[in-house]
């Protein structure tokens, strides 16, 4: 190989090189941004986790509230026995149902935040929480202004 | 019974006001357990569209690192071909080892952005999917956590362009050493015609030797360009005899800094001097004196030809035709050369 063909090979490579370079930049570019959304996608994770936790926080609560519900409710049907028939006593309707719901919508929500599975799966739990909010045994007004809370949140679901 | 009556009313009365209390706490409990929720599915949401993000940048980012690799590959193709891989120069080797480095480094890219796209495809949480991005993102950037892939392939290029300047220098001095060869080639050719000619008239060397002396100046400037040669030559030109002092003037000539002298002195004189001896009758006792001058002017040739080339090859061709030229020379002389 004489020194021409050299020097033109040499040159070559090193316009082959500028040109990868070229070619590469715009990958560059976009695993710049991909790093970008992806602290952004485990900042978002983070964040679900601590809003879970505060989500059953206020579900532990509600349920031991509802717990005490049924507690008075059965004190009250005791004490309404001791009661000849004869006497009619008018009380506002309790719900019997309280309790249990509270329950499930803690037991599937803790199963959610063990998880911190935040796909398909907590799309599906979600739902059985609106299932459970939707058709209560008792309707009264509380669920119905908790129905709308739920309502949005099950179009939030549907976008998923 | 009847008494007990009231005291029950009243307590059943208590328990419900309390049971209805409680029951607007379990309202507003769980209305913020729902406003929680509702964040959730915000966020939920959000993920989404930013892992949707990561995809299309992922799925971005191989193609572009796919679409450098032909260049890669001709680029170490061509080094190749210039000698990067084995001789050439340091750089060059350098160039190639750093190229072929990014060449790997490519390979590892690609397959690490076609793995996350897969597992993208696939996982079914969040969690496993940032566990993806970042496995990814631990790839992609080095272990110092400083520079991208771009950090690594910019120094390769100034590498590379670094190695093809010294390629090209090397190569330029190669052609240099080359053209020099040549020419002493040339002369050694011009030498061998003169030292031994077709068609030499062994009753009149006088032109034989004058040529032999333009010759030997001639090659002399070239050594006079060679620092260490000065030193070299001046220490040839006493050896032989000559006057150290018109040689530094023939030097200085040479270098550009003096007139000519007006009389060539010093190595052309003594030279002269030989030729002179030689173009006179002589008797067969004067014969090994001339032959002895002769072999001093044979060493000061054997001494340009060592400082005029820095091939080993050359030199020894050199040496050995200055050896047939010599005992052309002694046998012309033999001959009757001179007489």
């Amino acid at each position: 190989m004489n020194v021409e063909e050299t020097r033109a090979y040499a040159q070559t490579a090193n316009a082959e090189i500028d040109l990868g370079l070229r070619a590469m930049s715009p990958a560059l570019e976009s695993q710049r941004a991909f790093a970008e959304s992806a602290q952004e996608v485990d900042r978002i994770t983070g964040q679900i986790g601590v809003t879970l936790g505060q989500a059953m926080g206020f579900l532990a609560t509600a349920m031991a509230v509802a717990e005490h519900i049924e507690t008075t409710s059965k004190q009250i049907d005791g004490l309404l026995e001791q009661l000849p028939t004869s006497e009619v006593v008018e009380i506002s309707s309790p719900n019997q149902m309280a309790g249990g719901i509270a329950g499930k919508i803690f037991e599937q929500v803790a199963a959610i935040y063990t998880r911190t599975s935040l796909q398909e799966e907590t799309t599906a739990a979600l739902r059985g929480i609106f299932v459970e909010l939707k058709h209560p045994p008792d309707v009264n007004s509380t669920w119905v202004k908790l129905h709308h809370v739920f309502s949005r949140i099950y179009e939030l679901i549907g976008k998923l | 019974m009847t008494s007990t009556h009231p005291e029950v009313l009243d307590e059943i009365a208590q328990l419900n006001e309390r049971r209805g209390l409680d029951v607007m706490d379990l309202q507003i409990q769980l209305e913020r357990a729902a406003f929680f929720l509702g964040r959730v599915v915000v966020l939920a949401v959000e993920g989404n569209k930013q892992i949707q993000i990561c995809k299309a940048q992922a799925e971005a980012g191989e193609a572009g690192l796919q679409a450098s690799l032909p260049h890669i590959d001709a680029s170490i193709a061509a080094q190749r071909m210039a000698g990067f891989d084995s001789e050439a120069s340091r750089s060059g080797r350098k160039a190639y080892r750093r190229t072929m480095h990014a060449r790997r480094e490519l390979d590892d890219h690609i397959a690490a952005y076609a793995g996350l796209l897969q597992h993208l495809n696939t996982a079914r949480s969040f969690e496993y999917k940032v566990d993806g991005a970042r496995s990814l993102l631990e790839r992609l950037f080095n272990e110092e956590g400083e520079g991208d892939v771009m950090g690594r392939l910019g120094p390769l290029q100034r590498t590379s362009e670094a190695a093809t300047d010294r390629t090209v220098a090397y190569i330029e001095r190669r052609d240099k050493e080359s053209e020099a060869e040549m020419a002493a080639q040339g002369k050694l050719q011009e030498a061998d015609q003169i030292l031994v000619p077709p068609d030499a008239d062994p009753a009149n060397p006088m032109p034989v030797l004058r040529k032999m002396i333009e010759v030997l100046t001639a090659t002399s400037k070239g050594l006079a360009e060679v620092p260490d040669g000065i030193a070299e030559l001046q220490a040839l030109v006493s050896t032989i005899g000559a006057d150290i002092e018109a040689f530094n003037n023939l030097l200085a000539h040479w270098q550009g800094a003096a007139p000519m002298p007006a009389a060539l002195s010093g190595v052309q004189g003594n030279l002269a001097e030989l030729a002179a001896s030689l173009a006179v009758p002589v008797g067969p006792e004067a014969f090994e004196e001339h032959v002895a001058k002769v072999t001093m002017g044979k060493a000061v040739f054997e001494t340009v030809a060592e400082m005029t080339t820095q091939s080993q090859d050359l030199r020894t061709s050199i040496k050995q035709r200055l050896h047939r030229a010599m005992d052309g020379l002694k046998a012309y002389v033999r001959r009757g050369g001179g007489r």
